[in-house]
């Protein structure tokens, strides 16, 4: 029987997704089976010092996952189909976020957002996964989707590396990870955007995870070969990314705990050294009488871009491989959300954060005040998430799981 | 001494070198004593502040400068700025704001001085043709847009070829169409028309340069190549060019071309590349100026190069008569080059580690202008006339430089 039980209600989605950031598989789901959905109604504002305000509302991060395991857990397959391209294609006002052609709004994610396949096999202690297909390549921490926040921070494309065409090979004993990937380095083009079958394996990545106790250990490096450029020609990525993440039981005082360090430098041919980005990031959860808060300070630096028809797009195609400057951002996010339980499948939250941008060139060509009229922004952000059924308690992890 | 007699013996064998190499008059420096680059004297500088300014033309006392990208996040590069320049200091006379465009990449007047065309970016596209009948009031009399264009034009070449004069449009990557390179027929500038079109460059075609019935094409990595457009005795023409030769040069990334005719030896041998390599616009640029022997049209090869660390080059001027060469180099300044004779021949100690020539090594730098005006400058355009160097700062605006005499 190839599905051989499917989890749908029983456990609460959103306990799930508390047990991403808390250390708590769901077991069911990790080996076995299951469908879950989720959205999140968001109403933003913000507002410049000295600058001008911006309400907007979104429905954000609509999907719906699925997994299955057969054959006694030596086949797996997971897919997670996002309806962003449908819901957020201006993006979401988030100051700080960029990439794929947005500015200070972050991008809809593609509607394949993971569809990958493989198999498990032992070899005495060392248990092997290979996998392949579309989803997250094992560079960096976890998915910002899955962490605390529904706003996501300025450090995605530096800390993630997603919806990339790729071959996983994942080799675990005991505590020890490795994880290796062949990928096509191209970024998504358009929320129905598809790798380029040229460009597939022209990029690699690994991770090693040292896992003990609720404690992990992580420390990546990739090599992306003209992501902002789908035909190859553009700026090459080498990319490191380091990171300490604690996960507690649901109910503890603590349970999520993350610190991390990346950093991206761009090349072109000979031009071995052009300019870095790095960003340190921490984020801490704590359970209260009222519920969870938490909290995340950020230190990010972006590349600004040319702008093309308003100043939250950047110009793609690209025309050129320069870049008009660099920002420094300096983030705080304080967040609110209710407790989740079994029978809760609905989660109100507020966030509010302080925002402030550093131009760290001499001559200014561009900056976020061109957007928002001032460089220090507070904002302030609240909704509600529904969830719906189960979902595997980690994004973008095809080994084997970690021994109890 | 004894490194007293190696320096001898090195000038010595270089001197053999060059001599053995090009024994015809007109020979540039004396590349054994290399030269102190002078600094290029400014005679004025027209102040543009609220715009980024991109390209300059000028034409007999009148020079016209384009604009780029959005300044101050409220000013777009729509505006075409007139200036006076007879004087020391270019004096602002008029401007134009072109419609539907936020960036105008190029600028250039008809050889007799009757007609501009601008470039526009981005989508959809054009070029905007005017009637200089008053050189200080442009009149718009046409603007030609196609299908073939979706997402602008980045530069218009305009050139006669036999009676004709034609615009050669470098048109932009679009998210239907690569790059692509579009000739329009001048003829009546009313009615501009396509008579040519083919998709062009990996991934962009940036400029051209035509002279003598020739079109040179700066393909970004697919480098450079010549085309028959009738005077390469190949049955080409602007409807139907033929393709002479190709050269990819080093780093790639070819920008623009310029190809030297030097009347001092009634030479054609060298052909200019600018390397467009990755920059922070404002702030600091990179990319080599390539030398390329065309002798053999069918086969050019790079024999030679100039780079500055930290800056890189963009477009040309040259002051022929005398062989120099005028490069904008952006946060470099302006460079002067002196590109008389035989720039193949050098010796060991003036070659790059790939055995191309440096021209810094051998001397060649003549002049640098504009990082002596205590602030920052990135200059896009030059245009050299008459002995007077125009500069066209993104930053700053405008300035007028005196040109470096032999």
């Amino acid at each position: 029987m190839l599905v051989r039980r499917i989890v749908f209600g029983g456990t609460a989605f959103l306990a799930a997704r508390a047990a991403s950031a808390q250390h708590v598989h769901i077991s069911s789901c990790d080996d076995g089976s299951c469908v879950g959905a989720s959205a999140t109604l968001l109403v933003t504002r913000i507002t410049a010092a000295g600058g001008t305000s911006f309400n907007e509302a979104y429905l954000t991060q609509p999907f719906v996952a699925a997994s299955t395991a057969a054959w006694g857990g030596r086949f797996r397959a997971s897919g997670i189909f996002n309806l962003e391209g449908y819901t957020l294609r201006r993006g979401e006002l988030s100051p700080g976020t960029y990439g794929e052609g947005y500015v200070d709004r972050r991008h809809p994610h593609t509607h394949v957002h993971e569809l990958m396949a493989g198999g498990r096999f032992s070899l005495g202690s060392v248990r092997l996964a290979i996998s392949a297909g579309k989803g997250f390549v094992p560079f960096g921490s976890e998915d910002p989707m899955m962490r605390p926040f529904v706003r996501y921070p300025a450090n995605h494309h530096l800390a993630q590396i997603l919806e990339r065409a790729q071959i996983v090979t994942v080799i675990r004993t005991g505590p020890v990870e490795l994880e290796l990937a062949s990928f096509g380095g191209d970024e998504p083009e358009g929320a129905a955007d598809w790798p380029n079958e040229d460009r597939f394996f022209d990029s690699w990545a690994g991770r090693a995870t040292f896992s003990k106790r609720g404690l992990e250990v992580s420390a990546s490096a990739a090599r992306v070969k003209s992501p902002e450029h789908a035909e190859g020609f553009g700026l090459n990525q080498n990319k490191v990314a380091a990171s300490l993440r604690y996960s507690g039981m649901p109910n503890s005082r603590i349970p999520y705990a993350l610190i991390e360090w990346a950093q991206t430098t761009e090349w072109l041919g000979t031009r071995k050294d052009l300019w870095s980005f790095a960003s340190a990031l921490g984020e801490l959860t704590v359970n209260t009488k009222v519920g969870r808060v938490a909290l995340r300070l950020e230190r990010t630096s972006r590349p600004e871009e040319s702008r093309d028809k308003t100043p939250f797009r950047s110009v793609r195609p690209l025309l050129d491989f320069g870049i008009v400057g660099r920002t420094r951002w300096e983030n705080a996010t304080l967040g609110w959300a209710a407790a989740t339980s079994n029978r809760r499948q609905v989660m109100p939250f507020a966030e509010v954060s302080v925002n402030r941008a550093r131009p760290l060139e001499r001559v200014v060509i561009t900056s976020p005040a061109d957007a928002f009229g001032g460089l220090r922004l507070f904002s302030i952000s609240a909704g509600v998430r529904v969830g719906l059924g189960a979902m595997p308690s980690r994004m973008g992890r095809y080994g084997p799981p970690p021994p109890n | 001494m004894h490194s007293r007699s190696a320096s001898v013996l090195t000038a010595a064998l270089s001197v053999l070198v060059a001599c053995g190499d090009d024994p015809s008059p007109g020979t540039g420096p004396d590349t054994t004593q290399p030269l102190t680059p002078v600094v290029l004297s400014v005679n004025g500088q027209g102040e543009v502040a609220t715009r980024f300014t991109g390209e300059v033309w000028v034409h007999g006392n009148i020079a016209y400068t384009t604009s780029w990208g959005m300044r101050l996040g409220l000013n777009p590069g729509n505006a075409i700025f007139i200036w006076d320049v007879s004087g020391n200091t270019p004096q602002l006379k008029d401007s134009v704001i072109v419609q539907n465009a936020s960036t105008l990449g190029d600028v250039q007047a008809t050889d007799d001085g009757r007609y501009l065309i601008v470039a526009t970016e981005f989508a959809p596209g054009s070029i905007v043709v005017f009637d200089l009948a008053d050189p200080l009031k442009p009149r718009q009399i046409s603007r030609f847009e196609s299908p073939n264009i979706t997402r602008g034009v980045h530069t218009a070449e305009v050139r006669r070829v036999g009676t004709t004069s034609y615009a050669f449009l470098a048109v932009n990557t679009g998210t239907t169409h690569p790059a692509r390179l579009i000739i329009v027929d001048l003829s009546d500038p009313a009615n501009p028309r396509d008579v040519w079109t083919r998709d062009l460059g990996r991934p962009f075609v940036h400029d051209v340069f035509v002279r003598d019935g020739l079109l040179f094409t700066a393909e970004w990595h697919d480098g450079m190549s010549i085309w028959d457009i009738g005077g390469g005795a190949r049955g080409g023409s602007p409807s139907s060019p033929v393709l002479l030769g190709n050269v990819r040069t080093v780093n790639g990334s070819v920008h623009n071309v310029w190809w030297f005719h030097d009347p001092s030896a009634n030479r054609k041998r060298y052909a200019f590349i600018g390397e467009e390599g990755p920059a922070i616009i404002g702030n600091s640029a990179s990319g080599d100026l390539h030398v390329v022997d065309v002798t053999d049209m069918t086969r050019p090869v790079e024999v030679a190069a100039y780079h500055v660390a930290g800056a890189g080059v963009h477009n040309f001027s040259m002051d022929e008569p005398n062989g120099f060469l005028y490069a904008a180099f952006y946060n470099g300044g302006v460079r002067v080059l002196d590109v008389r004779g035989d720039l193949s021949a050098c010796t060991a100690e003036q070659k790059f580690p790939d055995g191309r020539c440096d021209l810094e090594k051998m001397g060649r730098v003549r002049g640098i202008g504009l990082l002596d005006r205590g602030k920052p400058v990135f200059v896009w355009g030059v245009h050299y006339l008459n002995g007077n160097v125009f500069a066209s700062d993104m930053l700053n605006g405008l300035w007028k430089l005196q040109g470096v005499t032999r």
